[in-house]
């Protein structure tokens, strides 16, 4: 094995690999901050130049965009409130608080720092133990995935403290909104009312970016809250996040175990995973009242999560030919140009590749942490440019990519749909957070749940007798009672003490 | 030291812009590959050859892809453009991505289209699988809707593997044994397909016809699904898609192929693990029954049904010049999987959609009774 | 029933009713699964509209006050309308016009609005005028970044 790995090196860390990594980075990153705009977007339309360039270079690029995309959907949730990508919405309920405040530097620095955490022992793990890991992923049926999937439904339950009823309003509009579209068994419409572009179903960034983007953007316009020049925010450089590294080890590695075990599960992906995490550890966290609000735990957990994903997601791709996420199907397609094919064989024919693969990923991680080490300093600059200038460019490109995610107009409908929709809640006071969540994962709960039913002879007993699922089964259980029915029976008797 | 790092980053981005600005693969230029192929050039052709009506007159072609950019269905198309856009001089040709509905709105476009061959479509059976499930409003292989022109660049038959589990599960080692099995053992047997796929009809064809399908515990997911079942023994059998057949054969997995009974330009690979399987038609021994269950279901172009018949013989000449065309031929075989071009006639295309709308339709019709 | 009756709540608990049950009905028209074991495509909108249906009798039957999150003043709602009505001519002038005539006009105009209100001290021919140079600026670097270095194809309109 180190034998391929030196090999790997010497063929990545050339002058032009590394040019194209560190571009590729910077693009990434750019993408990844930009709503409505992704890694996977960008990869898609650099396919076809892959088809001249020498595979391995093509690897490279491809790598550090996606890297840095990861790495770069934090940035906007940072200092906008504005997530990149879908799997950057978790932070930006607590990173975006600390630019309230004027500190954005303190979140970015750990998102920085999370690229370590996340992709480098995710890569490792990858290297070591990809056959095995992945033998053990596919014996996982759809009774696991549904288990998993109830239980990351019921940690979302829990997200909003405040009024749980509430909370479960917007659980319901979800799982009703996520079934427009196609029955994902039978393949037949679905509350389509005969419109065509509702057979896809609402594209999970289109409803982001009207969420997130529209809405926020729209609330500054009618309130009024910002002055002609933009707030003072603390311009600074990078600050390693040593105490916050201390105060948060539990939190950092849960994390990213939770994120390396939903990645390596093909079908899931990025947003599971940090939805998960973040669940987990403000579950579990002791100042939990403070997630969502500022706590700096808000933003470890989904950053480690989502970058642990990227060395998981290679698992069964490597091993199995079987895409870890959607990214991974881009990787599979460069490959294939190159007359390489992913999958059981790929280890024994190809080595090289696997290994070059895992050398871009690690080589691409540190590359990302040193661009945004060294640019730091100019993220938060953003801010200072005048809001009149900078919020109606953040619309128009968050529009833009409303429409690009099908090259049509429905996206921009759809986006615009929900930002009325995320008005109406806001008016009567039911969270996004439950909703979003329980709508990302709603699609795949239903998918996995019938799958399993449909499965085994036992039906919906089997959920119960096989092992794993059992446990996911019996946490999903006992987090839906310690956030539901305990916090109700509190509140009862602090009401009767009162009285 | 910060203001070399940084002139090296604004290099790097100025490099990378670069490269992304010049897009359009060079269509005379053969790509860089490690395995080229070693074939004498067959001359270049800049014209149409004499006496072809099509694209005379056409200024611009938009051919519709209903699947997004970056699909496989996406690049293929992209190279028969590259193709025409070298031989059609004066004739701009581009590809319209239109996914949305699983590409309903595409076919509604390309049956309003006028019929000078100013738009046409790439798609394949899928669609018409679509159209009985009732994602398609309209039907390509109705005549009076649309007319199919000529084979696409794409997957080739034999299409679908016939997995067995990697772990010996001690039932069936073979698709006889198989049928065996699943008759002494009515509703134990799982089998995975990919929904709303051609292989979803191909099998339900081939149980159909051995009376198993009402025995057999039918398991539908997603490419990637079924693929993690069958490697995790979570199903019995499964049919996939012949992109990964090389490498399943080779690792032994695959106990059966659907075969189209068309053999016209295997890659040469799969001519090679080909002998190494049982073809499931094979053990019909009529050949027209064997012909009844399986049919060649090729990426097919289509038109609007107002194009004639001229304009769509008209385009089917010029889109075969393709195959002797090594250059754009290694172009493909770049693509993986068993990506190749072969060719149909104007009657063959158009007698093989109406067979695979006749298949689809029956298996459509016994599944829900 | 008194005008106390009818607080943002109840008001809440109403339209949740409507949908549970619209969704509810329609949900019971879709055919049934030919799968063996396949419990439907019925099951999940039902519990969809179950919980929305069981939250809205909560809703309608609890005391104590009600939640007031989104409290707006007139100018405010005027506002509110402004951009909404902007993001709604996206919508609907991409249809109609294409995106490259729509996205710049939208552009010009919520890019005054907000000069508007952060420099309201600012003559109105100098307000114009510089958002007009904005809004040419960001629309040539879009259009070059997404057209010509992405290849972006953006449809024209219906109308043009």
């Amino acid at each position: 094995m180190w034998e391929f790995i030196l090999d790997a090196l010497q063929k990545v860390v050339t002058p032009l690999g590394i040019a194209y990594m560190i571009g590729g980075t910077m693009l990434g990153v750019l993408f990844g901050a930009l709503p409505g705009l992704s890694g996977g977007m960008v990869m898609t339309m650099l396919l076809p130049i892959t088809y001249k360039m020498d595979p391995i270079l093509a690897l490279e690029l491809f790598m550090a965009l996606h890297v840095g995309s990861s790495c770069g959907g934090a940035i906007g949730s940072i200092l906008l409130g504005i997530p990149g990508t879908s799997s950057s919405i978790a932070t930006s309920w607590d990173g975006y608080a600390f630019t309230k405040e004027g500190d954005p530097v303190r979140p970015l620095s750990v998102t920085v720092v999370s690229n370590l955490f996340g992709i480098i022992p995710g890569i490792i793990i990858a290297m070591f133990a990809a056959k095995a890991l992945a033998d053990l992923g596919v014996k996982l049926g759809p009774w696991e995935y549904a288990s998993m999937i109830f239980c990351a439904i019921a940690l979302v339950i829990g997200l909003e403290g405040s009024s749980l009823v509430k909370g479960f309003i917007g659980v319901g509009f979800a799982v009703i909104i996520a079934c427009v579209g196609v029955d994902p068994m039978l393949g037949r419409a679905r509350f389509t009312f005969g419109i065509t572009e509702f057979y896809d179903g609402f594209n999970v960034v289109n409803l982001m970016l009207g969420l997130f983007a529209a809405k926020i953007i729209m609330m500054e316009y009618v309130k009024q809250s910002k002055t002609g020049d933009a707030s003072k925010v603390k311009v600074d450089k990078f600050r390693w996040p040593g105490k916050d590294i201390k105060d948060n080890l539990f939190n950092i590695v849960s994390s990213f175990l939770i994120g390396a075990f939903i990645g390596f599960l093909p079908g899931l992906g990025g947003p599971t995973s940090s939805v998960v995490a973040y669940s987990t550890n403000k579950t579990l966290a002791k100042d939990k009242e403070k997630w969502g609000n500022g706590a700096i735990g808000g933003v470890w957990a989904p950053e480690v999560a989502t970058k642990g994903g990227i060395g998981g997601a290679m698992i069964p791709m490597i091993a199995l030919g079987i895409p870890g996420d959607v990214i991974m199907v881009q990787f599979m397609t460069v490959m294939a140009v190159h007359g390489v094919t992913a999958g059981p064989t790929l280890m024994m024919e190809r080595p090289d590749m696997v290994y070059i693969l895992y050398t871009a990923a690690l080589i691409g991680s540190i590359f990302v942490f040193l661009v945004q080490v060294f640019t730091m300093p100019l993220f938060p600059k953003f801010l200072s440019i005048p809001y009149h200038y900078l919020y109606p460019a953040i619309i128009i490109i968050s529009f833009l990519g409303a429409y690009m995610v099908k090259t049509n107009v429905f996206g921009i409908m759809v986006a615009v749909g929900a930002c009325i929709l995320g008005l109406v809640m806001d008016y009567f006071d039911i969270p996004i957070m439950p909703f979003i969540m329980t709508y990302i994962l709603a699609g795949l709960f239903e998918k996995y749940l019938r799958q399993g039913i449909n499965n085994a002879p036992n039906g919906i007993w089997t959920f119960v007798t096989r092992p794993v699922s059992a446990i996911f089964l019996v946490v999903g259980v006992a987090v839906l009672i310690l956030n539901t029915i305990l916090p109700a029976i509190k509140r009862a008797k602090a009401n009767k003490v009162k009285a | 030291m910060k203001k070399f790092l940084t002139l090296v980053l604004a290099l790097a981005i100025i490099f990378s812009f670069a490269a992304c600005g010049n897009k359009t693969p060079q269509p005379t230029q053969a790509p860089q590959t490690t395995q080229a192929p070693q074939t004498t050039q067959a001359p270049q052709t800049t014209q149409a050859p004499e006496g072809i009506k099509w694209p005379n007159g056409v200024k611009e072609v938009t051919i519709l892809v209903p699947m997004d950019v970056g699909s496989m269905l996406d690049q293929s198309t992209r190279i028969m453009v590259d193709y025409l856009n070298e031989v059609c001089q004066g004739t701009k040709f581009v590809v319209e991505n239109d996914a949305a509905g699983s590409g309903n709105r595409a076919g509604l476009t390309l049956a309003r289209a006028p019929g000078d061959g100013s738009v046409i479509m790439a798609h394949g059976a899928g669609a018409i699988v679509n159209y009985y499930s009732g994602t398609w409003e309209k039907n390509l292989a109705n005549r009076d809707e649309f007319i199919a022109i000529c084979a696409n660049v794409g997957q080739l038959q034999p299409s679908g593997g016939v997995f067995l589990t990697p772990v010996n599960n001690g039932k069936f080692n073979d698709f006889l044994g198989f049928i065996d099995y699943v008759k002494a053992h009515p509703g134990e047997v799982r089998v995975a397909y990919a929904t709303g796929t051609p292989h979803e009809i191909r099998l339900k064809l081939i149980t159909n016809y051995y009376g198993i399908s009402d025995l057999i515990s039918w398991q539908p997911g997603n490419s990637n699904d079924v693929r993690t079942w069958i490697n995790g023994g979570n199903v019995e059998l499964a049919c996939l898609t012949e992109t990964q057949a090389v490498a399943d054969i080779k690792g032994g997995k695959v106990i059966g192929i659907l075969n189209s009974l068309v053999d016209r330009n295997y890659t040469d690979d799969l001519k090679e693990v080909l002998d190494q399987v049982p073809i499931v038609s094979d053990f019909v021994k009529d050949r027209a029954e064997a012909e009844k269950l399986v049919c060649a279901w090729p990426m097919t172009i289509y038109g609007p049904a107002s194009m004639s018949e001229e304009t769509a013989k008209a385009i089917n000449q010029i889109c075969k010049g393709i195959a002797d065309r090594p250059d754009y031929m290694a172009r493909i075989k770049q693509l993986g999987g068993s990506n190749t071009y072969q060719y149909f006639t104007f009657e063959e295309i158009n007698e093989i959609t109406q067979r695979a709308d006749q298949q689809i339709r029956e298996i459509f019709e016994s599944f829900n009774q | 029933m008194n005008k106390k009756f009818f607080c943002r709540d109840r008001v809440l608990a109403v339209i949740l009713l409507v949908i549970s049950g619209f969704f509810a009905v329609e949900a019971n028209m879709l055919p049934a699964s030919n799968l063996q074991r396949d419990p439907g495509p019925k099951i999940f909108p039902w519990i969809g509209c179950g919980i929305l249906a069981l939250c809205a009798i909560y809703l309608l039957v609890k005391p104590g006050p009600d939640s007031k999150r989104m409290n707006l003043s007139k100018e405010e709602w005027k506002r509110l309308g402004i951009m909404l009505a902007i993001y709604l001519f996206l919508a609907i002038g991409t249809l109609l016009f294409g995106v490259i005539v729509t996205f710049p006009i939208a552009l010009f105009i919520v890019s005054y609005l907000f000069s508007k209100s952060s420099r309201p001290d600012m003559p109105k021919m100098k307000r114009i005028i510089t958002t007009l140079i904005y809004t040419v600026c960001v629309s040539g670097a879009i259009y070059l970044i997404y057209v010509v270095a992405l290849d972006v194809r953006l449809k024209s309109g219906i109308l043009f």
